[in-house]
């Protein structure tokens, strides 16, 4: 009905109360002021991008509860802001059969129409009016009264705003909720931090004891260089006690008579007077691998190296 | 009232959980590491403060009360302690008595470093060194 094709662009003035008719093509939407919210303010400000910070506290106490997104801009020395939510526009144009993938941009009805151009009748039922600077969408009264509504030789505006395709997936209350939610998973992974570092802190200290408690040498290095130099003393001792064992029980068990025995620094030597089995002896010693000699004298002769 | 996007909220708690529990998972790596280490030096410590205790001069005491004792003072076995170090010798000693002291030696947890047991007339001819780091 209110549509026009503008060079390559459909508009069309959206509205709950109105019938919309669109061509398929792509369009510029009007929204009616029946979809948003708008004020003027003398904010002591001259930038926009500021300014439209500022938006959602200006509008805080006049917006019910929902989902706002915000817009403004500068006209006469005030500050107009818009604040509208973005999912009853998305509801709206896909009641009335318009494919928002085919709307290039979005415009507000107080930004594109002209003081000039109101109070426009846009159906039987509801008019547009300039009621202190603000277009507001009104019951029809007085049908003699008003315009008709023309958009054919509308020259839109710079003044957009573009509304997303999907709705936000998640809504700010579950993103805050989620944030809360990893906020605490990070307090509880940093108290876990600090009770790790504790035991470590605590771990250094005891090890650092470790070496005063034992009366030992400062370093590791030194401590194994000795503790090396130690078992190689209980090896080699192990070692002569268990060869010494080993040529005292030949010696009972055969009733064989040890001459002599000595204990060298790389040796064991022993000389039996009669040994007449030298089996056993071979049996007893056989894991030191003894060289057993035979002396003149009859005598035998048996030494391990160590 | 400036108001901070959630989504920044959301991404910057997200990367503070992130990074707590990658510090954690780090400090307990390094705590880990630490208990290893630390069972290793105690290890370390007790097994050369045992090896130290069994080879310290402290136990030639017990050996020294034996050499002094009249039965091997009778049998002709004769000591020289030197700081670090014990010599024991004897000519043609009693066997019982030189068996006592090798016995006494060889059970015991010393460093011999020397050992010569030769058969003489009637007894033995010993000659003996311990040393002491």
């Amino acid at each position: 009905m209110f549509s026009k094709f503008k060079t390559d662009l459909e508009i069309l003035f959206l509205d709950p109360d109105l019938e919309l008719q669109p061509k398929g093509g792509k369009a510029a939407v009007i929204l009616s002021p029946a979809l948003y919210w708008v004020r003027g303010f003398d904010l002591p400000l001259q930038n926009e991008k500021e300014a439209k910070k500022l938006l959602p506290t200006l509008f805080e106490d006049f917006l019910p509860d929902g989902e706002f997104r915000y817009f403004g801009y500068f006209q006469n020395g005030r500050y107009i802001g818009f604040a509208f939510e973005e999912e009853k526009i998305r509801t709206l144009l896909a009641q009335k059969g318009v494919e928002l993938a085919n709307v290039e941009t979005f415009h507000f009805a107080q930004s594109e129409l002209d003081k000039e151009a109101l109070p426009a009748k846009l159906d039987d039922r509801w008019m547009l009016a300039d009621v202190e600077g603000i277009v507001v969408k009104l019951p029809l009264l007085d049908p003699a009264k008003v315009k008709p509504l023309e958009l054919t030789t509308k020259k839109l505006s710079p003044k957009t705003v573009k509304i997303e395709r999907y709705a936000t997936p998640v809504a700010t209350k579950t993103l805050y909720m989620l944030s809360a939610v990893f906020l605490l998973f990070g307090v509880l992974y940093g108290l876990q931090w600090l009770r790790i570092e504790q035991e470590v802190v605590h771990l250094q200290k005891r090890s650092d004891e470790i070496f005063k408690k034992y009366a030992l040498m400062p370093t590791m290095t030194q401590n194994k260089s000795i503790l090396k130099k130690y078992e190689t003393i209980v090896a080699k001792q192990k070692k002569i006690r268990k060869i010494i064992a080993a040529l005292l029980k030949v010696s009972h068990t055969q009733e064989n008579h040890l001459r002599s025995l000595n204990v060298r620094e790389k040796s064991v030597h022993a000389v039996f007077d009669d040994l007449q089995h030298q089996n056993d002896l071979i049996q007893h010693l056989q894991a030191f691998n003894p060289r057993i000699r035979k002396l003149k004298n009859g005598a035998v002769s048996v030494e391990v190296a160590l | 009232m400036k108001r901070i996007n959630p989504l920044y909220i959301l991404i910057l708690s997200l990367a503070a959980a992130f990074f707590a529990a990658y510090s954690a998972s780090k400090k307990e790596k390094e705590l880990e590491k630490l208990q290893i280490e630390y069972r290793e030096k105690k290890d370390l410590a007790l097994r050369l403060w045992a090896l130290k205790n069994a080879y310290s001069p402290k136990r030639k005491r017990a050996l020294l009360q034996l050499l002094r004792s009249q039965k091997v003072q009778k049998s002709g076995i004769k000591f020289d302690e030197k700081p670090n170090r014990l010599e024991i010798s004897g000519k043609n000693v009693d066997a019982k008595a030189a068996n006592l002291v090798v016995s006494k030696v060889l059970n015991g947890t010393y460093n011999l470093k020397k050992l010569a047991l030769r058969k003489a007339n009637k007894g033995l001819d010993l000659e003996m060194e311990i040393v002491w780091r």
